[in-house]
């Protein structure tokens, strides 16, 4: 049955509950009449007990003879369960299908309960059918409730759905006054304004407010009531902001968005950046993708990531064996600048051992200018002012003899000593660049043999002719002609031919050894290494040009004609022989009689 | 927006409380950081005058620990209220990943309120911000306040919100709201995290 103390004359109304108080009188009067079934929701502790109360108790008032079954839904839950149990469900239907107002409280207990809501639904269907009115409360609408049979819901839902709100200042004063009236003190209206400005969040609340008000002003009866409610409220403020868990329920709630927000790729790669660059080494290329809005391949880039720091390490290692003072150097750390790594390693390197250098005995003023070398002077020239610009690589044959190793050493010795920089400068004979190879071939070091070469500033290799039929020599050659010439270094090479006529050597090399300037060193004669002793006046050579100033505009034009010329798909043309076109014409310094007239 | 530093594994977030002199942008400050475990909470800066006005910000730095494998921190400031502190506002606004309107409810300051929501929109404005992209949260404050006083949430919705945003009714001094209104802004600004990179980043 419902409790005797709580009727509609000692619930006070506000406009958080005028709504839900209305209804509940228009159901008393009229039970099954009107709003049928009743259901009302509000938080603990607002009232909702005690207006279904009131419904029942009114409603019996009115009509003493009327059925009022007022039970939680836990009762309910309970007694039907039992019933089942002993065998007398049907029995417990008949007494429910006898009441002619139900009043279920906490509905949101039949969660899950699903005989239960069977059981339940059945009795709603029964009484609505019979005209008997149901009222139902829950904490929550029953859009809300989770766990329930929806045709039950559908029920629930099938009146009028009312809510009772926590009250505002008003009603907490009335209920207040309310309080104090029923206890038969005076606090005054001033402590009662006070107290109902308190943060409550029901009723229960405010009614443990009140009685700690009379328990403090009993204590200090000299107190005026309404400091005393101050302190109250102050002290119910300080409480009721201090829910232990209020920062960390925030905390969790930012955990929750932050690990649904980051994505998980970018979690992968920033957990490999922090690893990175943990061990030192600066992580600009992993960054870039971490900024970037779309994932990378992760794999692939970890797995380059990976294999470039390898590498670094690998260089370092080695650098710092050669010359410890280069151990540290930043380059090795940073994926990105690898090439520098190597540039370092092979500077070691060519410090470390050094590559042949030339013969200091060799210079440029040594030799002697004349009409069969001045082009092969001149380009020197232009190589030594501006190495690895104009000509590169500088081909330089002519016949033995003719000064082209004296000319290619004092090159690499006039590099050497430019503008004082400490150049670094290979120059050797090929057969010699052929032996260190094959040795370091055999010493397992090739790795180191490339690294040396490839460090120096320029590379001079005399008699690249004898280069042929040695394929192996020629594959290093290749490559380390393009590692030279790609970044920057000069490059200067002698043979007794040009590189068209080199014999059983790669056409990739010869195209190569062409694409620069290639020049012929003649012999020269006698009469010029006489003459370079007799000084001649500026202007007079190119004046009066000598016999082997005509031989070479011959031999010129001759090679211009022969340019023309197809070769053939046999290669076998007339005119590209050697042997049946003379285009390099032998000297006739010596020979030439002049017969006096 | 939010700065994250997948590098280094930070997150952080600056949430601004904007709003009218008096409204208690202050109170929900302190309020956090009463709430905030020591270990977790910076001091709280605040320049304020002998009224306890605030003079120039507060400042609450919140380390929220790690989260997800992310140092997560929340920087909290508050601007003065006052109308002439308006350079001050905007300073304090720069960089702000979201914020919070502080509404005072009572009828008597609703012009306040006004001039404030568009005294915010004018700074953003200034610093080339669309202010619908920014996240924002309004609170309307002193909700503990006699009825008689105060307007309701539905009111200050149709006069305040016409962006439609989040809005919380709050009483700061006791605490009602506070964190409410933390965590909903904190929500959109974590959300963002995900949103594509703007270019020139």
């Amino acid at each position: 049955m419902p409790d005797s103390r709580f009727r509609f004359e000692t619930f006070v109304v506000g406009p958080s509950n005028r709504l839900a108080v209305s209804a509940a009188r228009a159901v008393a009067e009229a039970p099954g009449k009107v709003y049928n079934p009743l259901f009302v929701y509000g938080e603990s502790g607002l009232g909702k007990t005690h207006l279904l109360s009131a419904i029942g108790l009114a409603a019996a008032t009115v009509d003493p003879a009327l059925t009022v079954e007022y039970r939680s839904a836990d009762e309910y839950v309970e007694q039907w369960q039992a019933a089942v149990d002993a065998g007398d469900a049907a029995a417990f239907r008949r007494q429910w299908e006898d009441v002619r107002l139900l009043l279920l409280d906490d509905v949101q207990f039949l969660a899950n309960r699903t005989d239960t809501q069977s059981e339940l639904l059945r009795l709603i269907n029964t009484l609505q059918v019979a005209g008997r009115q149901v009222v139902m409360a829950s904490d929550r609408p029953p859009a809300e409730l989770d766990g329930l049979d929806q045709r039950l819901l559908t029920r629930m839902s099938g009146g009028l759905i009312v809510d009772i709100a926590p009250p505002e200042f008003e009603t907490r004063a009335g209920i207040l006054r309310a309080l104090e009236a029923d206890r038969g003190v005076a606090v005054g209206e001033a402590a009662l304004e006070e107290l109902a400005r308190a943060p409550i969040a029901n009723v229960r609340e405010l009614h443990g407010l009140f009685n700690r008000l009379l328990a403090q002003h009993s204590l200090s009866r000299e107190a005026q009531p309404d400091g005393v409610a101050r302190a109250v409220v102050a002290r119910a403020r300080e409480e009721r902001a201090a829910p232990p868990d209020e920062f960390e329920a925030f905390v969790s709630e930012v955990a929750a968005v932050v690990s649904s927000s980051v994505e998980q790729w970018r979690v992968r790669l920033a957990a490999t950046v922090a690893r990175w660059a943990g061990e030192g080494f600066r992580t600009g290329l992993l960054d870039r993708h971490l900024d970037a809005p779309d994932a990378p391949d992760l794999d692939a880039l970890e797995a380059r990531f990976a294999s470039t720091v390898n590498r670094l390490r690998d260089l370092e290692r080695e650098a710092a064996r050669l010359d410890p003072r280069v151990a540290g150097v930043s380059a090795f750390r940073d994926p990105e600048r690898v090439d520098e790594a190597e540039t370092i390693l092979q500077r070691a390197l060519a410090a470390y051992d050094p590559p042949p250098a030339a013969s200091p005995h060799f210079t440029i003023e040594n030799l002697a200018p004349g009409v069969r070398n001045q082009l092969a002077l001149r380009a020197a020239g232009e190589v030594i002012a501006l190495p690895a610009t104009r000509y590169n690589p500088l081909y330089l044959h002519g016949p033995s003899g003719a000064g082209k190793t004296h000319l290619a050493h004092a090159i690499a010795n006039a590099l050497a000593a430019r503008d004082g920089a400490s150049w670094t400068i290979a120059c050797l004979d090929c057969s010699a660049f052929s032996e260190d190879l094959i040795d370091a071939l055999r010493a397992g070091a090739l790795e180191r043999w490339r690294l040396r070469y490839r460090a120096v500033d320029a590379l001079v290799i005399d008699n690249v002719d004898r280069l042929a039929g040695n394929d192996r020599s020629q594959d290093e050659v290749f490559y380390l002609f393009d590692a030279l010439r790609e970044s920057g270094r000069q490059i200067v090479l002698t043979a007794g031919v040009p590189p068209a006529r080199l014999r059983a050597v790669a056409p990739r090399l010869v195209s190569r050894f062409e694409s620069g300037l290639v020049v012929e060193i003649g012999l020269v004669s006698d009469a010029e290494a006489v003459a370079r002793h007799t000084p001649v006046p500026d202007g007079a050579e190119a004046a009066a040009p000598t016999i082997d100033a005509w031989f070479d505009e011959a031999v010129d034009d001759s090679r211009e004609a022969a340019s023309y010329i197809e070769p053939t798909a046999t290669g076998d043309s007339f005119f590209l022989d050697p042997e049946k076109v003379i285009t390099e014409w032998p000297s006739i310094d010596g020979r030439l009689v002049e017969e006096p007239r | 927006m939010p700065v994250v530093n997948y590098a280094s594994r930070e997150i952080t977030c600056k949430i601004v409380y904007y709003g009218p002199g008096r409204s208690g942008k202050t109170s929900n400050l302190q309020y956090i950081h009463r709430r905030v475990p020591v270990a977790r909470r910076g001091n709280m800066m605040s320049l304020a005058t002998q009224g306890d006005r605030t003079l120039f910000f507060d400042f609450l730095p919140l380390d929220l620990g790690s989260i997800s494998g992310f140092t997560t921190r929340f920087q909290l400031y508050t601007v003065p209220g006052q109308v002439y502190y308006r350079s001050t506002r905007r300073l304090v606004l720069q960089g702000a990943d979201g914020v919070v309107f502080v509404a005072d409810s009572q009828r008597r300051q609703m012009d306040e309120n006004i001039e404030s929501l568009r005294d915010l929109h004018e700074a953003l404005a200034d610093q080339g911000i669309d202010a619908r992209a920014v996240p924002l949260v309004l609170q309307y404050n002193k909700q503990d306040l006699p009825a008689d006083l105060i307007l309701g949430t539905p009111e200050l919705d149709a006069q305040l919100n016409f962006r439609g945003v989040p809005s919380y009714p709050a009483d700061a001094l006791g605490g009602v709201g506070v964190f409410e209104t933390l965590r909903r802004v904190s929500e959109l600004v974590l959300r963002r995290l995900s949103a594509p990179v703007p270019a020139g980043r």
